[in-house]
């Protein structure tokens, strides 16, 4: 074959598989690149070896407070240097000894605390959400302070604790707040002055904005929630930030908010480069139950019916799980990863119809699943080796009361309360949404996951495990048993030629590999 | 929303039955608080949230702004400062969630506003803005997650005759359960309805607070290849090893191989399986049913 011709082969190839794969050798945003796939393509560890895994190193880190001593955040490294962050606190750790290099303190003024999810990096800039309303800018090398800015506002009792996202030109900062009746955003920040280039508002402000007719006033739009409080996804070619939105306020009285509650519960793709909406999808119409729509908008490409397409898939903490073209937001599979009782199907365009009988009241209403979802923040993986999507499930049950019976609640006027449930990793076909496999845990799974070539999922399991599961039949390969449980997400990069296997458990990252030469 | 009559209002306010989510509607006017933890704003959040240095409301002060807003300001901005046609929501208000004791709501009153009593509000002294601040902002407390609004209502609402035959018929109830034996004074035990609903969907532990029937313990049994079964209380279990205690009170853990079955015996499945079938009217009619079981 002649050269040119060879090179235009492999030129059409990278147009047909757009997505780049992921760094080997650097985990650089939450969740490894920009497509929320969490694969990776090494496997140097692999399901016929990783019964050799072993600790390499552990790190404790110092920080006072509970959620400041948690690590829920994916950890990014580059250079072999890890950053970390928890609530208020960052850290760069040697990846190679485990040893700390520097420790950065946030001195706080509020907000509620309930767990970081970590950093972005931009050249030698770091970036992290603090939970009182700040997007802090740090300098990689030496973790000093660059800038701060004010994202929301804790008097309104917002707060913040999402991994921003640098696109570009543009860190991507979201929101976080369900205490009272506010309205969610995505901001874009300037990554070398902190300056803000935009502000995208997932609720309508004003009657005349798009989707304010799914609403009763302004008053009740504006201050309708729709967080932004999971990373967000980036498709480069079609600039496309894909951003999944919280559920709507009040969160479970609904008296007062009449309508679909546009843009709460969806999966929105946003301009990169001016904030403006390109489409939406909404994935509980009018929810009542408090599920978010916070799960990563995970983006891969596919075929479908024969035809290529660039897809984003998500499976919803309402049980349901969706595969749409990236490009239109048309819905190519709706269907549901567990049973739940709480709608009557799907409509034409695909969105699940709410059930009105089961809509919390006075007397509590029995619903699947509970408040908590069928899955919750934690990611989810697709390999594009095996073409399955993997996510955390829970089938569960909760029993939604009403406190507030007027024609006017506020904040949340209700509550999901008890629970059983039976909890299991499923596999699903992304063309069909059908379960390929489901394996059953023992106890809860709230833990996100990583696929690898080696054709592995990692993930936390119940017992306090990290643990690894052949990825075409789910089978138990391999575990460690951690001090405190895993509290985070496991991540992989290689190293000197070792490929690592990381993850957060409390107050402790350790690092696995295959040491012997 | 429509305007509310400020005398019936006042009556409300000053009998003190501030249970603000409720009052709104007329017919709610005359309910009063199941406890005294639902009555006002004394009861605080667990939880660190808004900014360290917010308001922490005087209740005191608050009682005191409660009748100056009853004279000034509810007919426009209503009963729980939730708004009117009239007037706008308080509880949203970026003037008072800033405020720290008048700061905001000083300078804003001090422009003049109009009063019920078509005084000016520039009239009002310094005191009197704190006090309103702290009745606002325990508005806005009752309004916050897990706040004074965080109470069951009524549960009781089903019917007792469809419950009683729900409960020896369809349910299955008396399979395992009896109302001379381990449902004896069932009625009586929960401190509130809710907690005995609670405890029939969600049994584990012997329901809500402890005070469901006992409950036997999940099972194991460990079958070796060439073994004989082994059996007992389940005390850990994941994917790679069982633990049990055996009827001599032994520990002993199983690696869960190939050659190893492990079979768990769940005493509540049924229960979960209910889950499934119960509908919302057959666990309001129950509730009912088995509060009468005194």
């Amino acid at each position: 074959m002649n050269r040119l011709r060879y090179l235009y082969l492999i030129l059409l190839a990278a147009s047909l598989h757009a997505q780049p794969p992921m760094p080997t050798d650097s985990w650089p945003t939450y969740n490894g690149d920009f497509s929320g796939r969490r694969f990776s393509p090494l496997a140097k560890i692999n399901a016929t070896n990783i019964r050799s895994l072993t600790l390499s190193w552990m790190w404790r880190l110092s920080a006072s407070g509970g959620s400041s001593s948690n690590i829920r955040s994916t950890p990014l490294m580059t250079d072999g240097v890890i950053y970390l962050s928890t609530e208020d606190n960052a850290f760069a750790v040697d990846a190679r000894t485990g040893r700390e290099i520097w420790h950065y303190v946030w001195a706080s003024s509020g907000g509620r605390h309930n767990g970081n999810k970590g950093m972005a990096m931009f050249g030698n800039f770091l970036y992290f959400e603090t939970g009182d309303c700040h997007l802090v800018s740090l300098g990689k090398d030496d973790g000093k302070l660059r800038w701060s800015k004010t994202i929301c506002d804790l008097d309104q009792f917002y707060f913040a604790s999402v991994a921003p996202v640098v696109v570009g030109n543009h860190v991507i900062a979201g929101v976080s707040g369900d205490d009272s009746d506010v309205g969610g955003y995505l901001e874009s920040h300037d990554p070398e002055t902190g300056e803000l280039q935009w502000r995208f508002y997932t609720v309508p402000q004003k009657k005349g904005d798009a989707g304010s007719e799914t609403w009763p006033n302004d008053d009740m739009s504006s201050h309708g929630g729709g967080m932004t409080w999971v990373p967000i996804t980036y498709d480069p070619e079609l600039k496309l930030i894909y951003v999944t939105t919280g559920n709507p306020q009040p969160v479970i009285a609904y008296a007062n908010r009449k309508g679909d509650n546009l843009y709460t519960c969806s999966i929105v793709a946003v301009n990169a480069d001016t904030g403006q909406m390109a489409w939406a999808f909404q994935t509980s119409p009018h929810d009542t139950h408090d599920w978010d729509s916070t799960q990563t908008a995970v983006l891969f490409d596919g075929v479908i019916n024969g035809q290529p397409r660039k897809l984003v898939a998500q499976a919803a903490r309402n049980g349901k799980f969706f595969v749409l073209d990236r490009v239109t937001g048309k819905a190519l599979v709706s269907t549901e990863f567990v049973k739940t009782n709480w709608s009557l199907g799907f409509d034409a365009k695909g969105q699940p119809i709410p059930d009105p009988a089961k809509n919390p009241s006075l007397a509590g209403t029995l619903v699947s699943p509970n408040s908590g979802g069928s899955t919750n923040w934690y990611p989810p993986t697709f390999s594009p080796a095996t073409g399955l999507f993997y996510v955390n499930a829970s089938r569960n049950f909760g029993e939604f009361y009403l406190y507030d019976g007027t024609d006017n609640p506020q904040g949340w006027a209700g509550n999901s309360q008890g629970g059983w449930s039976e909890n299991m990793l499923e596999a699903l076909d992304y063309k069909t949404g059908k379960v390929k496999w489901s394996h059953k845990w023992e106890g809860g799974a709230s833990y996100g996951l990583l696929s690898t070539a080696g054709n592995l999922i990692f993930t936390g399991a119940p017992g306090g495990s990290i643990e690894a599961l052949n990825a075409s039949t789910g089978d138990p390969l391999w575990h460690a048993r951690l001090a405190n449980g895993v509290s985070n997400s496991p991540v992989t990069w290689e190293l000197d030629g070792t490929q690592y296997l990381i993850v957060g458990g409390g107050d402790t990252l350790y690092a696995f590999a295959m040491l012997a030469k | 929303m429509k305007r509310i009559s400020g005398k019936r209002i006042w009556a409300t306010l000053l009998a003190g039955t501030f249970f603000a989510g409720t009052f709104l509607a007329g017919a709610a006017l005359a309910q009063t608080p199941r406890s005294a933890a639902a009555s006002g704003a004394q009861r605080t959040s667990g939880d660190a949230i808004g900014p360290y240095n917010k308001q922490i409301v005087d209740p005191v002060a608050a009682d005191r702004g409660r009748h100056l807003y009853a004279t000034e300001c509810v007919e426009c901005h209503g009963p729980a400062a939730r708004g009117t046609d009239a007037g706008p929501n308080l509880v949203r208000s970026n003037v008072v969630m800033h405020d720290r004791t008048g700061s905001e709501l000083g300078p804003f009153l001090k422009k003049g506003h109009p009063l019920q009593s078509k005084t000016s509000s520039a009239a009002l002294t310094t005191e009197q803005i704190s006090d309103l601040s702290h009745f606002l902002k325990q508005r806005i407390d009752d309004a916050l997650k897990r706040q004074p609004m965080g109470d069951h209502i009524n549960v009781i609402t089903g019917d007792a005759a469809a419950g009683k035959a729900y409960f020896e018929g369809e349910g299955k109830c008396t399979s395992c359960h009896s109302l001379t034996g381990n449902l004896a004074g069932i009625g009586n035990r929960f401190a509130e309805p809710v907690d005995l609903q609670q405890s029939i969907l969600f049994p584990t532990g012997r329901g809500r607070g402890g005070r469901g029937p006992a409950t036997a313990p999940v099972l194991l049994t460990v079958t070796q290849r060439d073994g004989q079964p082994i059996k007992g209380e389940l005390v850990f279990i994941d994917d790679f090893d069982a633990q049990l205690r055996d009827s001599a009170g032994k520990l002993r853990t199983f690696a869960r191989t190939s050659g190893t079955k492990i079979e768990k015996t769940d005493p509540l499945a049924e229960h979960h399986a209910l889950l499934d079938r119960l509908t919302d009217k057959n666990i309001h009619d129950l509730v009912v049913y088995l509060e009468t079981v005194k």
